[in-house]
């Protein structure tokens, strides 16, 4: 390995965040970066977005731990969608945002014209050659997010001959067309993929005819495994990518934790030893998110049908993550749990950012009102569980489930 | 308002050239989903179109690697650049091809999907292209609006299968592979998608060098809006993927004249639809009202 190919600045691990509370958590798990939406101007209308308030929360959190906060304000927007774009990205500006992510020429011009906030540019452009990118960074951005239709070779070729800062995808759910380009959702149930819309419907299943007659019983569809780049990190560090992606601001907090902590490892390790010494271990770490089937995009070319989905429909529902940790009391060494699911006096997981997972058998707690229980049966409570080693705020216990 | 439209066959030209004021020609190298790639034919059919006094315009609606721009670049130069009205390209990206070539002026930037207000339209008006296509997915009264503030020549997809989705990935020959056969589904055109709520209507799916491309079933037609669209279009396409050059002559004479016969349509056993000139899409699928 030759180290000098490492004299560079760190990589970012960017993390997604649907609300204050995942973006703590994804911050506490390993992220460098967190990229969040707002109450205007995102994709993904429907996942939890955040109040001025909780922006104001979000940036002052993460920036007293030294880490950065972007908004996506990634949408088309129609004519009737401009009002109000000045005043939101001077809020943001206000709330101290570190920059934001944007596809629409409108909203980032007026960010350049109108505030200080760092523009980067959004996947939905689909930039994947060099004079793309060059065009946005001389308009004024600073980083270029590459669409996911592109293989190592040709998004190293674009980092080393470029100014702007390259951010990658990394894992996560993709779009099976050109992102921004797809109007699929927007004709067949009327939902405006560019406006936060996105119905999915690459995923569906169709029925594949010639000439009106159907030609295999076997359901067609478009849609794609989502990607996992653990054995491509290494690869995407090395060419200088200032930035590493995980998709999924609709995501739960224990996905986010888990997804965001291995790949923080990963990067750790490689950047201590300059290599990874068992990637099965990430890959099993990985496992315990509720992931839907994975393969590597097009990093390796021209996908193939093992980076399609057919026929199944992948997610895993996991349950296996049953509390979250809220402190510990040295002295009689109970932890003061938030229930996330259903669970028993069982052998134990806790999932913690800083150290390896450890387990445990409960064999004892007590719900509210000092009550010895053998069922934790209802989620969100806070409940007292014995743990017999320190445990730390934001750990996470988890059950084995399958 | 001037009207260009895709070309099936070279005997043709002739007759569509009386009612077309230009025509869309590509090498499938550079272009999608083309109607026909004349090859080694186009150079004639170039100057055959400009013999008779119309436009010409290269597609170039591919988005590209960098390896793929240079080879734009060599096929470009073996143009007759100065008898081609227009290029029209999905990719920023060439937009430096073009001033490296010094055709800027002849840039027409298509993404689709992306031009709904009239910043984004005019972003490339520092870049002094010839123009660009306004989304198809937006309303009538925005491409008015977007129209009136156009700074520079606005085109149109005015009829046809409108595109809804393009891939890079090869995604009949991965569902071929994946029931272990080889894939004998590449450049059919007679190819459909059904979906079981939506049974009035399936959609035209190509897989061709460029990737995968799927249509509207129905054809998306604008003679409700003309009048309206006259006043700020300069160029309305016609595009005939999977119809033909005669269905070309009948529906633009139907445009020039305003006005929908409705015989031929059904002769055509076509359901026109109007796209979301008069119904906008929504975030949640909610109608307006």
């Amino acid at each position: 390995m030759n180290l000098q190919l490492r004299v560079r600045k760190m990589t970012e691990l960017l993390a997604p965040a649907g609300d204050l509370d995942k973006l703590k958590i994804a911050i506490i798990y390993g992220a460098d970066a967190v990229f969040i939406g707002g109450k205007a101007f995102s994709l993904r209308a429907n996942a939890s977005n955040f109040t001025t308030e909780d922006l104001i929360e979000g940036c002052r959190f993460a920036h007293e731990r030294g880490k950065k906060v972007y908004v996506t304000t990634n949408v088309i927007p129609h004519q009737k969608d401009k009002a109000g774009l000045i005043e939101y990205l001077q809020t943001l500006e206000t709330a101290k945002v570190d920059a934001i992510i944007a596809a629409s020429p409108l909203i980032i011009n007026t960010a350049l014209a109108h505030t200080n906030l760092e523009v980067h540019i959004s996947t939905q452009q689909s930039a994947l050659n060099i004079p793309t990118v060059n065009y946005w960074y001389n308009k004024g951005a600073t980083r270029v997010v590459l669409g996911r239709d592109i293989d190592l070779e040709g998004i190293g070729h674009i980092t080393k001959n470029v100014d702007a800062e390259i951010e990658a995808f990394i894992h996560g759910g993709m779009c099976a067309g050109y992102s921004g380009r797809c109007a699929l959702s927007n004709h067949l149930t009327n939902r405006d993929a560019n406006r936060g819309g996105c119905a999915h419907t690459c995923r569906w299943f169709f029925d594949l005819t010639k000439d009106g007659k159907k030609i295999t019983d076997t359901p067609f569809s478009m849609g794609s495994k989502d990607l996992s780049a653990v054995k491509e990190v290494t690869s995407l560090i090395d060419m200088g990518v200032a930035s590493l992606k995980i998709e999924g601001r609709m995501k739960s907090l224990h996905y986010i934790a888990t997804v965001v902590n291995t790949y923080r490892r990963i990067i750790d390790e490689y950047e201590a030893t300059g290599e990874i010494k068992d990637y099965e271990a990430y890959a099993k770490m990985l496992a315990h998110a509720e992931n839907r089937e994975t393969s590597h995009g097009f990093f390796h070319g021209l996908p193939t049908k093992d980076q399609q989905l057919y026929e199944k429909r992948s997610e895993r529902v996991m349950q296996n993550f049953v509390g979250l940790v809220l402190d510990y009391d040295h002295a009689t060494q109970y932890a003061t749990v938030e229930t996330k699911n259903v669970f028993l006096l069982e052998e134990l997981e806790v999932f913690s950012p800083l150290e390896a997972s450890k387990t445990f058998m409960n064999e004892k707690m007590m719900d509210s009102n000092g009550e010895l229980i053998i069922r934790a049966a209802r989620a969100k409570e806070q409940i007292k569980v014995y743990i017999p080693f320190e445990v730390h705020p934001f750990d996470m216990l988890r059950a084995k489930r399958t | 308002m001037k009207i260009i439209t895709t070309l099936h066959d070279q005997a043709q030209l002739n007759d569509l050239l009386k009612v077309a004021d230009g025509i869309l020609l590509g090498q499938k190298r550079f272009a999608k989903t083309l109607t026909n790639d004349f090859e080694a034919q186009t150079i004639d059919v170039i100057k055959k179109i400009r013999e008779n006094q119309k436009e010409v315009y290269i597609l170039l609606n591919k988005v590209f690697t960098d390896s793929e721009l240079n080879d734009v670049k060599s096929y470009l130069k073996s143009l007759p650049i100065d008898m081609i009205t227009g290029f029209i390209g999905a990719d920023l990206g060439l937009l430096e091809t073009m001033k490296e070539l010094d055709i800027t002026s002849k840039f027409v930037y298509n993404p689709e999907t992306l031009l709904t207000n009239d910043v984004d339209f005019n972003d490339l008006s520092s870049e002094h292209i010839k123009g660009a296509f306004v989304s198809k997915e937006i309303t009538l009264e925005d491409i008015i609006e977007i129209g009136n503030l156009k700074k520079y020549e606005l085109f149109y997809f005015g009829h046809g299968h409108m595109s809804m989705f393009y891939s890079k990935r090869q995604m009949l020959n991965t569902f071929k592979d994946y029931q272990n056969e080889s894939n004998n589904l590449h450049e059919d055109h007679h190819l459909r998608l059904s979906e079981a709520k939506r049974p009035d209507e399936s959609y035209p799916i190509i897989e061709d060098d460029a990737g995968t491309h799927v249509f509207r079933g129905y054809v998306f037609n604008s003679f409700k809006a003309i009048e309206r669209l006259e006043s700020v279009v300069d160029y309305f396409i016609v595009d005939t993927l999977f119809l033909d050059d005669d269905y070309a002559i009948d529906i633009i004479n139907m445009y020039k004249e305003k006005q929908i016969d409705a015989a031929i349509i059904d002769r055509y056993q076509q359901t026109l639809h109007d796209g979301f000139l008069f119904d906008e899409s929504t975030i949640k699928g909610e109608k307006n009202d």
